[in-house]
């Protein structure tokens, strides 16, 4: 084996080699740890890559770092702001993150033998973009709603015959409860049909993983999480659309995100983990 | 043809529609670079299954979960407060929970009320950690 190099190469994303439509090309300032990134040329194609010290991108290092989550954040964001960057003067191809090769040839060759699957994703992707749209129940109940569904509110005495306050506690108990399952009730006949329309608008969706509260920081039940790819001709009517249905259902509350680089659009034949059948395809 | 879009790196704001404000947020951002895009395994090899744990350790932000795994405890799968698709589990779980009591009441049991409300034929039960009693008790603090 011949001697390894101190650093090791960071691929961040695969991009077409033309020259920039627009402005001139900016490179992303920094990338993750503030590193230089770099372009890599290989014919039609440019790597977008990052020399990085190998001892903390070993292995076992990264096992290490990738599970303290003030790390892994610093290098996501580092990751993504570097896919972004990019993405605002050409289409983009995002690769996941830490995909990293000895050196800057292990990177040509890599992109060298999947040219042509990058190309006709890179293809696909130009002039559009991913947008996310996220359905929350809100916890707040809203005083309207209550009037009209005869349920007491938390404040009014208890009804006559209810026989003390363990069974008023009881009771309380219950109409939360079902107040909660109604709410979750309204936001997936509310998701059901926002899907529809979005998806006419759209043209292609995925639906993610719903999210949890803690890392997302947001109020309420998350009962839709998904991402739709959208032309640029379309977005004004896409981003309308998605206000429309956010007043339409009070405490049912709808997000929209973006726009992103179309990270959940990656063909599945460029998915390693399609072709090996791997346990992370489970429950998408 | 609209004019050229911006692809910044934070969400764009459409008025309404987000009351978070500034930045993507991070379980965002981790739902995409971790879980999505091109797949192409590099020199260093990064096992899946490792972040597939690290993403379920982050919706539960503990730090003992390989340890839970190893003992079999995954109530987090089941969780309404962690995982939404549970949630219609969650009721079931409860009448599960009232079928067995009505069991042990028919069957003569006189269940003791315990401190924590729950009773005793409850909390001896096979299945002990259940994730009925977290998900309550969080949903109850509310």
């Amino acid at each position: 084996m011949t001697a390894t190099l101190a650093t090791i190469t960071y691929v961040y994303a695969v991009t077409t080699s033309e020259p920039d439509s627009g402005q001139g090309h900016t490179p992303p300032s920094g990338g993750i740890d503030g590193a230089s990134v770099r372009a890599l040329p290989v014919g039609p194609l440019t790597a977008v890559v990052s020399s990085l010290p190998r001892d903390h991108f070993s292995e076992a290092a990264l096992k290490d770092s990738l599970n303290d989550l003030g790390r892994l954040e610093a290098v996501a964001r580092g990751h993504h702001t570097v896919v972004s960057d990019m993405a605002a003067h050409r289409p983009v191809l995002p690769l996941r993150l830490a995909t990293i090769y000895d050196d800057d040839e292990r990177v040509r060759q890599m992109v060298r033998g999947r040219a042509r699957e990058f190309l006709s994703a890179l293809d696909r992707f130009a002039g559009r973009a991913e947008w996310g749209v996220k359905v929350f129940t809100d916890d707040t109940p809203a005083p309207a709603d209550e009037g009209d569904r005869a349920a007491p509110a938390p404040s009014r005495p208890t009804t006559p015959g209810g026989g003390g306050a363990g069974r008023a506690y009881l009771r309380r108990r219950i109409q939360r409860r079902e107040a909660r399952e109604r709410a979750w009730e309204r936001a997936s006949d509310l998701s059901t049909q926002l899907v529809d329309r979005l998806d006419q608008l759209a043209e292609a969706r995925r639906r993610h993983r719903a999210q949890d509260n803690q890392l997302s920081g947001a109020r309420g039940g998350n009962v839709l999480n998904a991402a739709f790819l959208v032309s640029e001709e379309n977005t004004r009517a896409f981003a309308a659309e998605v206000e429309r249905w956010s007043r339409a259902e009070p405490g049912v509350r709808v997000e929209l995100t973006g726009p992103w680089v179309p990270y959940s659009f990656v063909p599945d034949c460029l998915d390693e983990r399609t072709a090996h059948g791997s346990a992370s395809t489970v429950d998408r | 043809m609209t004019e050229p879009m911006a692809w910044p790196g934070a969400p764009s704001r459409v008025a309404g529609t987000q009351s978070q404000s500034t930045g993507a947020n991070l379980a965002d951002i981790l739902e995409r670079v971790l879980d999505k895009g091109v797949v192409i395994a590099g020199d260093i090899k990064i096992n899946l299954l490792d972040i597939e744990l690290l993403t379920i350790k982050l919706r539960l932000l503990v730090a003992s979960v390989d340890k839970a795994k190893e003992m079999g405890i995954d109530w987090w799968e089941h969780d309404p407060t962690l995982s939404s698709g549970a949630r219609r589990g969650d009721l079931a779980e409860e009448n599960e929970r009232l079928r067995d009591r009505i069991r042990a009441l028919e069957a003569g049991e006189r269940p003791t009320l315990a401190p924590s409300g729950r009773t005793e034929a409850e909390r001896d039960g096979p299945s002990a950690p259940r994730s009925g009693a977290v998900a309550e008790t969080e949903e109850d603090a509310r």
